[in-house]
């Protein structure tokens, strides 16, 4: 097994935990969670699969994933602050069903 | 696009029409003396354009407009002799109808919007007489489609709503099987223009029978509109529509717009030679012949005196497509002379049957005993329809019947000229009963609805005339048919043409 | 370089729109601002008709490079941005704005900065770039309601562009692992056909297909364009929805020839097709005004979809009329979706609800407005003479010159759908009710921004070959 192999395996772990939990959880401050850990796994994986020596692009490339997970979740945390201030809850409703008049 | 101006000309017989309905959209709901000195403007400058236009085709000259509008097809409009005849007889109608629509709209609201789309359903009927080629056709077809539709919903009724509903599912539907088969024939051999004897022919043997099938397709299209079996039934709901609009819809635009189709398809697209060697005549004659029968059956069964006259439309718009299925020039003569003698006859019908609604609140045939007496000229005019509709001489609709009996007997279809004698007779069945309560029957009681429109005649005016005008035409284009521009010397200029050998 | 301008020009009046909404110069320096983005795009679009492409490399150091592409498509989708972005920030007035927070509008220029990324960039960094600050900045202006539906829409909205664009990198980490380049026009001649090239590119596709809400992965829209402030439903479903479709469209292009036999392109086909039908019967189904519109962005993303496999066409005749016909469907939907939103609103005023069988007697009153609706409406149903039918007569023609008459019949029938529920509205608006006493005018200039965008779908109905000859040669 080598290197890569490791480091595309605790990529491909952290996504598969990151996903279960955003699938299973309610609390959306665990969604968001959840979405950091996804987010990790995959910029993990993608610098496991560049390798060290195929230039800058790579690294650019996770750069801007980590620069928008940090835009994201500050964006997240806002949105769900005044959620939770206006609605009182601290999860989504179930989405509005397309047939029912609200 | 050249700078001549000839290849104006058919641009300008367009914005005629659509420069009014433009201006009339935003004219305010009570200028409306302005609105209609602007549609009467319009439809004056029209027929001026058009008589131009028809004059310099006699002699040979071309009026063409076209640039490309998608890749490899061209948008045209062009006069031909085909276009000038469906042009002239929108454009004398129009005006008639205009004159008509302003009467009898008196005092009902949202009349800006009324004659504007009313104007816009005119450019389209006009962009239909003029198309040069099947793409520019659709594009003015489904034009008339929508700028038909508000017309049909006038009234905003929910009985008007739901025909407009029904109208609409028919049309569309039918405008997109027409898309369809333009499609298929544009994939097969591209942009192909209209032109006098057909080009289709020129097409490789191979591709002869994917244009058979484009052949049924393209007319399955354009049956909706004419009205033909079993695709007719929109054309009795839509009857809930002002009368001005049934009488545009059943005598120019829609139901015409659809029988043109069929003859520019046939004509100038396939070739009627062309199309009979590849035996689609016969299938359309059977189609027309079977919707002329049924059409009068309906008609014999309706008491109501508008409806009795829509699916007399679907009967007698047939005879066209039936004319153009005996092949030979006689045939074609009295097809296309129909196209014409039938708008005449009909819109008078539908003027008369408007004036005994709003003069006399009639709507329903067995309240028409004595209506003669009430009003003679209306009562006039619509008996000079209805023996017209019957092919009587000396009146433009016995010219149809003479030309097309007499091209059935050339082609050796007798079996149509059974269908029209049999046609003949139905049509006298649900026609004559009317004549004779309208003068020969005493008056029942009081009318539904009387009112005074007028106080020299028996209705206003603007209700009148044009039916007295639409009336004689019938006469005059029976008595003096051998004339040049007279229908049928145009209908013989047009089908001399159409025929290589 | 002037084309980066697309890009800087933006940006630039981002920041000048942080300066305090109150100034008397505010009103005349956006004024400004809009009046030079159009001739710069103007200029360009010319530009590149004359010229032809340009392709720009910006050197970020050690070999790397953003890579610009200034194409046909690239300028046709800018001067949609234009086009609609000029008409929404008219539309939310300059001067005066009640119900537009201020954030509205440099959160719209930057979208508007990003969204010309998007249509320029060639290399998958850019993209990538471009597609993530394109879902945070939608994401904020979707909370500018302020309205508790709107803020769960916009997470919920979050959640959906995190996971795609999560899907889009692990899509082209994959791809750089196997070529060692970013470039879509170097991948373009070393892609082949391998497992790891397939999966790449059905992450990306994936990931840009949940962004774009097409089938079945749409779910967050409805609701998102139906709560958002008025402008950005309109910036929204006209244009960032659009542009994942576009990217997609890129990666297509350079990714999908290898795959043409396998089962992708019907797979694409097959969504595009499911859109059309239930978005338009649930557009159909709709009481409300803002949802039916939102629902039928659902199905006309599907007509772009269905274009997809007649991209990969043998014939180099066929391709070509596939991409023209998908770039000007593109460009008839934005404009007449922006229409149709910003008609929904004046109906929304005007009536005070956003029931359509509030609308009876609006075609009395709200005369333009109704125009618009039904000049907007011949576009989305794709009548003729309309943008849309133009874009639908050039997708049918490349299928039924592929032999797929079953893609032509849907591109057909889909018409006759979106018929029924544009026509569900003029309907109502023509029935005659009892007169209503209340009964607000929007501005006129609101009306004149929604008129002049349908008015642009008629004309380019009428005239298509400025736009489409700069589409030759795109796809082949």
């Amino acid at each position: 097994m080598s290197v890569t192999d490791v480091w595309m395996i605790a990529g491909g772990g952290l996504m598969l935990i990151g996903l279960t939990g955003f699938l299973f959880a309610r609390h959306l401050l665990r969604r968001l969670l959840a979405f950091n850990i996804t987010g990790s796994g995959a910029l993990l994986m993608v610098l496991a699969l560049s390798g060290n020596d195929r230039g800058l692009a790579p690294a650019l490339l996770v750069l801007t994933g980590m620069l928008v997970a940090l835009g994201a979740t500050a964006l997240g945390l806002f949105l769900l602050r005044l959620w939770q201030q206006q609605s009182g809850h601290t999860d989504l409703p179930p989405p509005p069903d397309p047939d029912l008049d609200p | 696009m050249s700078g001549h101006w000839t290849s104006w000309m058919p641009l300008l017989v367009l914005a005629s029409s659509l420069v009014t309905a433009l201006i009339i959209f935003t004219l305010p709901e009570n200028r409306h003396i302005t609105r209609g000195l602007l549609n009467l403007t319009g439809a004056v400058i029209k027929i001026v354009l058009v008589v131009v236009m028809v004059i310099g085709v006699e002699r040979g000259m071309e009026f063409e407009l076209r640039y490309t509008i998608l890749p490899g097809v061209d948008f045209i409009l062009r006069a031909d002799g085909m276009a000038m005849f469906f042009a002239g007889l929108s454009s004398v109608l129009w005006l008639f109808t205009t004159l008509y629509a302003i009467g009898y709209l008196e005092n009902s609201p949202n009349r800006s919007r009324f004659f504007g789309f009313f104007s816009l359903c005119v450019t389209a009927t006009m962009g239909i007489a003029l198309a040069g080629n099947l793409f520019t056709f659709l594009l003015f077809y489904e034009l008339l489609t929508l700028s038909t539709w508000p017309l049909v919903t006038h009234r905003g009724t929910e009985k008007a709503l739901k025909a407009g509903r029904t109208y609409l599912i028919y049309t569309l539907t039918g405008g997109a099987v027409l898309l369809g088969g333009v499609l298929w024939l544009y994939g097969l051999v591209g942009d192909v223009e209209f032109q006098e004897g057909g080009l289709l022919r020129h097409t490789p043997e191979a591709l002869h029978g994917q244009l058979s099938l484009v052949f049924a397709v393209l007319i399955a299209g354009l049956a909706v509109k004419a009205a033909m079996v079993p695709v007719h039934g929109w054309l009795p709901v839509a009857m809930v529509a002002p009368a001005p609009v049934s009488a545009l819809l059943h005598a120019v635009a829609v139901v015409k717009a659809g029988a043109f189709g069929i003859v520019r398809v046939v004509y100038d697209l396939y070739g009627i030679e062309f199309a009979a060697s590849l035996n689609l005549l016969m299938p359309l004659g059977i189609a027309a012949a079977i919707t002329v029968l049924y059409g009068s059956l309906r008609a014999l069964a309706q008491s109501e005196l508008k409806r009795r006259l829509a699916y007399s439309t679907i009967s007698q718009v047939s005879y066209i497509a039936l004319g153009i299925s005996l092949f030979g020039p006689v045939g074609t003569i009295g097809a296309l002379v129909h196209l014409l003698h039938q708008g005449f006859m009909k819109i008078t019908l539908f003027f008369c049957a408007g004036n005994y609604a709003e003069t006399l609140g009639v709507h329903r045939i067995d309240e028409l005993d004595g209506a003669g007496r009430r009003m003679p000229l209306t009562s006039a005019a619509f008996t000079l329809g209805a023996f017209g509709m019957i092919g009587a001489p000396p009146l433009a609709g016995f010219i149809s019947k003479w030309f097309l009996g007499t091209g059935a007997i050339a082609a050796h279809m007798h079996w149509a000229l059974w269908v029209l004698i049999a046609s003949s007779i139905l049509n006298a069945c649900y026609f004559l009963p009317i004549v004779h309560r309208l003068w020969f029957r005493p008056q029942r009681g009081d009318w539904p609805a009387e009112q005074t429109l007028s106080d020299r005649f028996e209705t206003s005016g603007w209700l009148l005339w044009p039916a007295v005008a639409t009336g004689l035409c019938i006469i005059g284009a029976g008595l003096f048919a051998g004339l040049p521009f007279s229908p049928l010397s145009w209908a013989q200029l047009v089908a001399s043409r159409e025929y290589l050998q | 370089m002037m084309v980066t301008g697309l890009i800087a020009l933006p940006l630039l009046a981002a920041l000048l729109s942080l300066l305090p909404r109150q100034h008397p110069l505010w009103a005349p320096m956006q004024t400004l601002l809009l009046v030079a983005l159009n001739l710069l795009t103007l200029a360009l679009w010319r530009q590149v008709g004359a010229q032809g492409d340009a392709l720009i490399e910006l050197p970020l150091g050690a070999g790397t490079h953003w890579l610009l592409q200034a194409d046909g498509a690239a300028m046709t989708l800018a001067l949609l941005t234009c086009w609609v972005g000029t008409a929404t920030l008219v539309h939310s007035g300059l001067r005066r704005s009640p119900g537009v927070p201020d954030a509205f509008w440099p959160l719209a220029w930057l979208l508007l900065a990003v969204l010309n990324l998007v249509w320029l960039g060639t290399d998958l960094l850019t993209l990538y770039i471009g597609v993530e600050v394109l879902g945070l900045v939608a994401v904020a202006m979707m909370t500018l309601s302020g309205k508790p539906e709107a803020l769960a829409a916009a997470l919920r909205y979050l959640f959906a562009t995190l996971l795609g664009s999560m899907a889009y990198l692990v899509g082209a980490g994959l791809l750089f692992a196997e070529y060692g380049t970013l470039s879509l026009p170097a991948l373009a001649e070393v892609a082949s056909a391998n497992a790891a090239t397939g999966t790449g590119f059905a992450l990306m596709l994936a990931g840009l297909a949940l962004k774009a809400a097409v089938f079945p992965l749409h779910g967050w829209l409805p609701a998102a364009h139906a709560n958002a402030l008025l402008p950005v439903s309109v910036l929204h479903s006209a244009l960032v929805v659009k542009a994942s479709v576009f990217v997609m469209m890129r990666h297509w292009l350079t990714l999908a020839p290898p795959f043409s036999d396998s089962a992708l392109p019907l797979v694409m086909a097959s969504l595009g097709t499911l859109a059309i039908l239930w978005g338009s019967v649930l557009a159909l189904r709709q009481t409300r005004l803002k949802l039916l519109v939102a629902w039928s962005t659902v199905a006309q993303t599907g007509y772009l979809l269905l274009a997809f496999p007649l991209l990969l066409a043998d014939d180099p005749l066929l391709r070509q009329l596939a991409y023209q016909g998908l770039i000007y469907q593109m460009l008839a939907h934005g404009l007449a979706k922006a229409a149709l939103f910003m008609v929904a609103g004046h109906l929304i005023t005007a009536t005070g609800s956003d029931r359509i069988s509030q609308l009876t007697g609006t075609s009395r009153h709200l005369p333009l407005t109704l125009l618009t609706l039904g000049l907007a409406g011949i576009s989305l149903m794709g009548m003729p003479p309309s943008a849309g039918f133009a874009a639908k007569w050039l997708m049918a023609s490349s299928a039924l010159g592929s032999g797929a008459i079953v893609w032509m019949v849907v591109l057909i029938a889909g018409g006759l759908l979106s018929a029924a529920y544009i026509l569900k509205l003029l309907r109502e608006a023509f029935r005659e009710g009892p007169e209503r006493d209340v009964f607000e005018h929007p501005p006129r200039l609101q009306k004149m921004s929604a008129f002049l965008l349908s008015l642009l779908t008629l004309l380019l109905g009428l005239s298509t070959l400025p736009v489409l000859s700069l589409l030759i040669g795109g796809a082949v």
